[in-house]
C-alpha cells in the first residue's frame, strides 16, 4: 500500500474527473479504503462491499471534487467510506445504490482471499484489543458483540442465543460498535500502520 | 501491506472501476456538443454553454401513463425493492454516438425476470429527448425502475433465472418506440395513419437484439454495420446481452419486435460457458429459425393436480348495459361493447407459475342451420379466443373476471371453459398469449347472447 507524508502534498497528476485520474486514484488508495472499512466492520466481505460502494459513489460524484492533491483525494474517499460505514452500522444493511447504478460487480471473496484481507489488515490483533475493550461495555452490548464479532455468528443466531428480536440484536451490536469506535478513536490510519 | 502483492479481489474490483470509467469516456465528444446545441438556449452565458458541452442536460423522468398502475400481485408484478433493478454492466455504442445503449435487468415480485433497453448516462438508465419524445428537447430523461410498462419479461426458472430474447426491428435511437412511427408501419396503416405519431427519421432507426441467456450464456456473435462478424460478451449470472446495429436492406426496420425464449434472429451464433455454440439457423421451408437451447434452465418441480381437484361451478352473466360509446379520433362513434363476467371458486391457489385460463367460443345456434357455406353469413357468428387471469389467487377465492365483447352480428351462444394450469407457463408469463400444456378442467358454462338492435342499443347507452 502507498503511504504518504501529509507535508508532501503531492499534486494529482491527472484530475480524478478524468478516467485515467480516477483509475489511478483507485490503484493508489483502494487498499487503504479496504483496510479502513475492514478495521471498522471487522468483516472482509462487508469491507469489500463498502469499498466498492465507496468508489462507486466517488465516481458518481467525481465532478464535485475540488481538491488538487493526493491527500485531499484520499481524505475525500475516506469521508465517503466513513459515511458508508456509519450508515451500515446504523441500519445493519448495505447501501449498494451506486454500484448497482453503475453496474459494478463486487467480487465475491474466496475463503483464502478473506483470510488474506484479515491478515493484512490485522483483524486478529484488532479482535484481541476489542476483546479487552468489550469488557468495559454493558453486559447486553457485550454479549451481543461477543456473539456477532468474536464468534462471528449471524444476527439471527445472535438474536436466538440472547432471546431477543433480530432488530434488537442489530441495535445492540450497532450501539456496542459505536461505543467501541469511541473507545478506539485514537487509533488512526497512520498509527495502525495503514 | 505495502510490501506485498496487490490483493486479487481488489484487482477484480479495479477492473470493474476501469471498465465503467473508460466506457463513459468512450462517448464521442462531437455528438455531445451536438446535444448541447439542441439543449442550451442561446441566452445562456458562455460559461454555461461550456459546461453543457461536456454534460448531457437532464429532463423530467419517464412516467407510467396516467391511470396505469402496476401491482405486486398482478401481471409481471413490480420490481423488488432490494436489488430489484440493476443496470447491467453492458454498453453498446450507438452508430451516431451519444450516450451508449444499455440494459436494465429487473427481478419482480411475481418471480419474473425482465429486461429493459435504453440509453445510459453517468450510470443512469433512461431515454433521449429525440425522435418525437419529450418534444425533442435533446435532454437525457431518467427511466425509473418502477416504470415497467416497456419491459420484456419471462418467468424465472427454479434457479431464479429468466430466459428471454428480443429482436427489435426499427427501434428509434431515443431508446423507446413511443415518440415516432417507423415508416414501414405508416405505409401499412391506411386510414389510421393520421392517428399515429409522425415518421421516425430513417437515420435514427436501429435494430436491437437483447435478452437473457441464463447462467451459461457467454457471448453472442452478430454481423456488424461493417458486414463482419463481431462477438460481444454476455454478463455473468443472468447472461444479459445487447447488440445495436443500423437497419439494412437485408434487415430492414419494420417497427416490430419478436420475443422468444432464446435468440432466433438477428444474431449469427450464441456461445455458452460450457463450450457449446448455437448457430442461428433458418429452416428454408418454413422460414423459421431453429431455436437455441435454454442452457442451464432448471425446470420447476412438476406438480400433479388430480382431475376433479379444482372442479367448481362456472357461471356467466352479462351486465345490463353495454359499455358507453367512445368517439374515435377519426370521428366515428363506437358503442355497444358487452361486459360478460365469468365467476367461479378457485379451489387451488395460483401464482406466477400456475394460472387459471379461460377459453371462449362463440357458436351459432342449431336452429340457424349454418353449414360450411352459409357460415359466412351474418347470422352464423363463430369465433374462438382465450385469456388468462394474470394475478395471484388464493385457494377458496371467488373469482370474478369481466371481459368486454364487441358488438355481435348475430345471436350466438357463448361457451366458456376454465382450466387450471399447475405448470410454468413459459415465455411472457401467464396470459401473454402462450398456451401451456397440462390444463386441468375447472368447469364449463354457456350463455346465449342476443344481438342488440341499434335503436335499443342507443336507448341503453343514452337513457
Amino acid at each position: 500500500m502507498t503511504t504518504y507524508d501529509p507535508d508532501t502534498q503531492r499534486q494529482l497528476a491527472v484530475p480524478v474527473r478524468e478516467p485515467a485520474g480516477f483509475v489511478a486514484l483507485y490503484r493508489r488508495e483502494s487498499e487503504a479504503v479496504l483496510a479502513f472499512c475492514a478495521r471498522r466492520v471487522l468483516d472482509p466481505e462487508t469491507a469489500m462491499d463498502l469499498t466498492a460502494e465507496t468508489f462507486a459513489q466517488a465516481y458518481r460524484g467525481r465532478r464535485g471534487f475540488r481538491g488538487t492533491t493526493e491527500p485531499e483525494a484520499k481524505a475525500w474517499l475516506l469521508t465517503i467510506a466513513r459515511r458508508q460505514i456509519a450508515s451500515f452500522l446504523k441500519r445493519g444493511s448495505m447501501d449498494r445504490r451506486a454500484t448497482q447504478r453503475l453496474g459494478i460487480q463486487t467480487p465475491t471473496l474466496t475463503p483464502d482471499q478473506a483470510e488474506e484481507i484479515e491478515r493484512r489488515v490485522g483483524l486478529p490483533q484488532l479482535r484481541v484489543v476489542l476483546g479487552e475493550e468489550l469488557a468495559r461495555l454493558s453486559v447486553d452490548q457485550r454479549d451481543a458483540l461477543r456473539l456477532r464479532v468474536v464468534e462471528e455468528r449471524s444476527y439471527e443466531e445472535v438474536a436466538r442465543s440472547l432471546g431477543i428480536s433480530e432488530a434488537t440484536a442489530r441495535a445492540r451490536v450497532s450501539r456496542g460498535l459505536r461505543a467501541l469506535g469511541v473507545a478506539l478513536g485514537h487509533t488512526t490510519i497512520e498509527e495502525a500502520g495503514l | 501491506m505495502s510490501d506485498e502483492r496487490r490483493m486479487p479481489a481488489l484487482d477484480e474490483l479495479g477492473a470493474e472501476i476501469e471498465r465503467v470509467a473508460y466506457a463513459d469516456a468512450e462517448r464521442p465528444r462531437g455528438r455531445r456538443r451536438r446535444w448541447a446545441l439542441f439543449a442550451v438556449p442561446a441566452a445562456l452565458t458562455l460559461a454555461g454553454a461550456a459546461y453543457a458541452a461536456t454534460e448531457l442536460l437532464r429532463g423530467e423522468p419517464l412516467r407510467n401513463p396516467p391511470g396505469v398502475v402496476f401491482r405486486a400481485d398482478e401481471g409481471v408484478g413490480v420490481p423488488k425493492k432490494v436489488a430489484g433493478a440493476v443496470v447491467a454492466p453492458l454498453r453498446f455504442a450507438d452508430p451516431d454516438g451519444g450516450p451508449p445503449w444499455g440494459v436494465r435487468v429487473l427481478k419482480t415480485t411475481r418471480d419474473h425476470g425482465c429486461i429493459q433497453i435504453g440509453r445510459v448516462d453517468e450510470g443512469d438508465f433512461g431515454v433521449l429527448g429525440q425522435d418525437g419524445l419529450f418534444g425533442n428537447d435533446g435532454r437525457f430523461h431518467e427511466w425509473p425502475a418502477d416504470v415497467v410498462g416497456e419491459s420484456s419479461c419471462a418467468p424465472n426458472d427454479a434457479a431464479g433465472h429468466a430466459f428471454l430474447a428480443m429482436s427489435y426491428s426499427g427501434l428509434p435511437a431515443s431508446g423507446t418506440p413511443k415518440g415516432c412511427t417507423v415508416p414501414a408501419q405508416l405505409r401499412s396503416a391506411g386510414r389510421y395513419r393520421d392517428r399515429m405519431p409522425a415518421a421516425c427519421p430513417a437515420r435514427d432507426l436501429r435494430n436491437v437484439y437483447y435478452g437473457l441467456l441464463g447462467p451459461l450464456g457467454k457471448s453472442v456473435t452478430y454481423r456488424g454495420d461493417d458486414g463482419k462478424p463481431h462477438t460481444v460478451p454476455a454478463t455473468p449470472g443472468d447472461g444479459a446481452y445487447l447488440v445495436v446495429v443500423r437497419p439494412t436492406r437485408q434487415r430492414p426496420a419494420r417497427g416490430m419486435f419478436i420475443p422468444s425464449e432464446t435468440p432466433l434472429t438477428g444474431l449469427i451464433s450464441v456461445q455458452y460457458r460450457d463450450g457449446r455454440v448455437c448457430r442461428i439457423q433458418f429452416q428454408p421451408r418454413s422460414g423459421h429459425a431453429v431455436p437455441c437451447p435454454r442452457a442451464g434452465y432448471v425446470p420447476h418441480p412438476p406438480r400433479t393436480v388430480p382431475a376433479g381437484a379444482v372442479r367448481s361451478a362456472v357461471s356467466l352473466s352479462e351486465a345490463p348495459r353495454p359499455v358507453a360509446s367512445r368517439r374515435l379520433p377519426d370521428g366515428n362513434i363506437r358503442s355497444g361493447y358487452r361486459r360478460i363476467t365469468i365467476r367461479f371458486t378457485a379451489r387451488l391457489a395460483s401464482d406466477s407459475h400456475s394460472t387459471y385460463r379461460y377459453d371462449l367460443r362463440l357458436r351459432h345456434r342449431p336452429e340457424d342451420r349454418c353449414d360450411t357455406v352459409n357460415k359466412r353469413r351474418a347470422r352464423c357468428q363463430t369465433g374462438d379466443t382465450a385469456g388468462t387471469i394474470r394475478r395471484d389467487i388464493s385457494a377458496g377465492e371467488t373469482v370474478n373476471e369481466t371481459l368486454v365483447v364487441s358488438q355481435l352480428r348475430s345471436d350466438p351462444i357463448l361457451e366458456v371453459t376454465v382450466r387450471y394450469y399447475p405448470v410454468d407457463p413459459g415465455l411472457g408469463g401467464p396470459g401473454q398469449g402462450f398456451v401451456p400444456d397440462g390444463g386441468v378442467l375447472v368447469g364449463r358454462a354457456t350463455l346465449p347472447l342476443r344481438r342488440i338492435p341499434a335503436a335499443e342499443r342507443n336507448r341503453l347507452l343514452h337513457p
